[in-house]
């Protein structure tokens, strides 16, 4: 297995002016969207990243992208990096590898625009050869499972419903073929009942072209079904990263475990205890020594919030990495 | 307390009826958590509305009739507008209550405005009572003077919490409470509700999306589809023995963090349009055990506290075996 993406210390913070005093005095707080962070993506792995609203995996989704540069850092392709891209013929090599799939298939699509010309967009956009366009349309619309195609190439977006849309929207990114996808909460507008469907079309899909995929979510129960491995993150740093089954069952992170313990499941008798966690999420501004999670954290001790303590993923289980912090705790 | 009779709403346009409430009936106990659930579309928030008579004009009530504590409140007869026992008894909280704060008024002004207005405070008692409010959704009273933006999303959930029980309601109507929200603040707003309903001895409709909520706290609940109640019942027998085809996918189709299935059922095709709603069972065309039967109306099956509108609730433990399976729900021809 090579490693297709790497992240090396990236951080990307964004400068916000929220009052009058703080434009004028030209005092510039940093959200620390994504703060110091490394990872390594294998060739087709399928990496789910899990936190809140505000947790940074959106950014990491845009900076995966190139849609963002990095603040500090570096992001490697395939070994290169992608902040080097200068001209366009490089930009369209390298955004022939990956897609990305939007949350909304309802704002993600172009109204004016019929099935077919949404699909022709990206093959127009990347050069690819005008021969092979329909052949390259029944393909993927065969795997979306909208076998039907002729039913939908003329339609315009408003015709379709949302379970449909959004496999538009999967059959518009996995249409150049990708090695590399980005779904950024593509089933989190729609019905439960149709849900189920996306997912299933999503890992047949990547199971047939064996493209490596990053699933972002909050929802760490869907997580499950797309992901063999999952990255959990708060306020913009990585706290524990292993194989999917590990990091919901055994949980090591303080963070972690009150996440999992929240996620409402199905069943009747479930405990009603408080979650191990404490007060709410911080304003992102803040600056930190030591660990982030430290004043939320139902174990925390001095020593977590002092300056002294080194940040940092630590192998804790073979393949199972976890912040420093709870390595020390518990 | 709450009587709802064979209720059916539709909204009327220039060229369409669109019926999005059929002929419901449902029932809440005092001190009694009821959720509503079921998929956009399915005349759920339709239904809590008409209790508060907030429904757009172009609503237009069918037939049926609404009561609490014997008195009529709504009727299809004639129109009912005692707007005074509204949110003295019974209080609503709407969709994305928290975006609906008026960004420009402290957050005390929007509750002493309820107080005053509606409940005939003073502004001194308004003050006192905006307080004691905070106090109980569990937010410090200094920051009553806020404004809206200086909240977090949580902490709006509880001001819309707190306007809600502003004027000691009986019943609180909550409109998709939770569903913005990051499942840790979740947690905690769910926890709010089931605190105040021991608390404060309030009977509480939750008009949700989500199965696993509606697990977590309420007592009874209603599965709606096509503007039916479907399948009505506690909540342990609905999740575990579910007669409706309906809920059987439902359940199957919903993520569950600590099942060892890996994947999950979808229910294929997308629900009827209500503009012109099939005849029968509104179900049939997306179910897997459709029979020919299933054209004409399917009677309502009712065992002890549970009710369900299907043709073949006789052989509910096949069809609730066989529904588990993937290949029951392929696309059917």
């Amino acid at each position: 297995m090579s490693t297709v993406l790497e992240f090396n210390n990236v951080s990307k913070y964004y400068d916000v002016s929220r009052n009058i005093s703080e434009i004028f005095s030209g005092k510039k707080p940093k959200v620390r969207a994504v703060d110091d962070v490394s990872f390594k993506i294998q060739q087709g792995e399928s990496v789910g990243i899990v936190g809140e609203s505000g947790c940074g995996k959106t950014t990491l989704a845009k900076l995966i992208l190139n849609l963002v540069n990095p603040t500090s850092g570096k992001i490697l392709f395939e070994g290169k990096d992608i902040s080097k891209i200068k001209d366009n013929d490089e930009l369209i090599k390298y955004k022939r590898n990956l897609q990305f799939v939007f949350q909304n298939p309802y704002d993600s699509l172009n109204p004016r625009f019929t099935i077919k010309d949404i699909l022709l967009e990206p093959l127009k956009a990347l050069n690819f050869d005008p021969n092979k366009f329909e052949t390259m349309i029944t393909d993927v619309m065969n795997l979306v499972k909208l076998k039907n195609k002729d039913e939908y190439l003329y339609k315009y977006p408003h015709e379709l419903s949302g379970g449909q849309l959004q496999r538009i929207v999967l059959a518009r990114a996995l249409i150049i073929n990708p090695k590399f996808v980005v779904a950024d909460e593509p089933v989190s507008m729609l019905d439960v009942s149709v849900r189920a469907g996306i997912l299933n079309a999503f890992n047949q899909a990547k199971s047939s072209m064996n493209f490596t995929a990053i699933y972002i979510s909050h929802d760490l129960a869907l997580v499950k079904y797309v992901c063999e491995r999952t990255i959990v993150m708060y306020l913009g740093s990585i706290v524990e990263d292993g194989p999917t089954h590990d990091v919901i069952n055994n949980p090591l992170h303080p963070y972690t475990k009150a996440l999992v313990k929240a996620v409402p499941v199905p069943h009747v008798n479930q405990s009603h205890d408080p979650l191990p966690i404490l007060g709410n999420i911080p304003d992102a501004t803040r600056e930190y020594k030591g660990c982030k999670f430290a004043d939320r954290c139902p174990k925390h001790n001095n020593e977590c919030q002092g300056g002294d303590i080194k940040m940092g993923l630590v192998e804790a289980k073979p393949g199972h990495w976890v912040d420093r912090c709870s390595y020390i705790t518990s | 307390m709450l009587e709802i009779k064979n209720l059916s709403i539709h909204y009327v346009g220039k060229e369409f009826v669109a019926k999005a409430v059929e002929n419901v009936s449902l029932k809440l106990n005092q001190g009694e958590l009821l959720g509503i659930v079921g998929e956009s579309g399915c005349g759920k928030t339709t239904l809590a509305r008409s209790i508060m008579g907030v429904n757009p004009d172009s609503a237009k009530i069918a037939s049926g009739q609404i009561y609490f504590n014997n008195n009529k409140i709504l009727d299809a007869d004639k129109k009912i507008n005692d707007l005074d026992f509204k949110w003295k008894d019974i209080a609503f909280i709407p969709q994305s209550a928290m975006n609906s704060l008026d960004p420009v008024y402290r957050i005390i002004d929007q509750i002493r405005e309820i107080l005053v207005i509606r409940g005939g405070y003073t502004k001194n008692k308004a003050d006192e009572r905006s307080e004691e409010l905070f106090n109980l959704v569990g937010i410090d009273k200094n920051r009553l003077r806020d404004f809206p933006h200086q909240f977090s999303g949580g902490m709006k959930q509880r001001v819309a919490i707190a306007m809600a029980l502003a004027l000691d309601p009986k019943i609180v109507i909550a409109d998709e409470p939770v569903t913005a929200l990051d499942v840790i603040v979740q947690r905690q707003i769910l926890d709010l509700f089931n605190e105040l309903k021991h608390k404060l001895n309030l009977s509480i409709i939750l008009v949700t999306h989500d199965v696993s909520v509606v697990a977590y706290i309420c007592q009874k609940v209603a599965v709606m589809y096509a503007g039916e109640i479907v399948e009505m019942g506690g909540v342990e027998s609905i999740l575990q023995e579910p007669y409706h085809p309906y809920t059987m996918g439902l359940n199957n189709a919903f993520p569950d963090l600590h099942s060892t299935n890996d994947f999950l059922v979808p229910i294929n095709g997308s629900p009827p349009n209500l503009i012109n709603p099939p005849t029968g069972c509104r179900f049939k065309a997306r179910c897997p055990f459709e029979i020919n039967k299933c054209k004409d109306k399917p009677d309502r099956y009712v065992n002890r506290d549970r009710e369900a509108i299907c043709w073949r609730t006789s052989d509910q433990k096949k069809l609730l075996e066989d529904s588990k399976k993937l290949e029951t729900w392929e696309i059917k021809e």
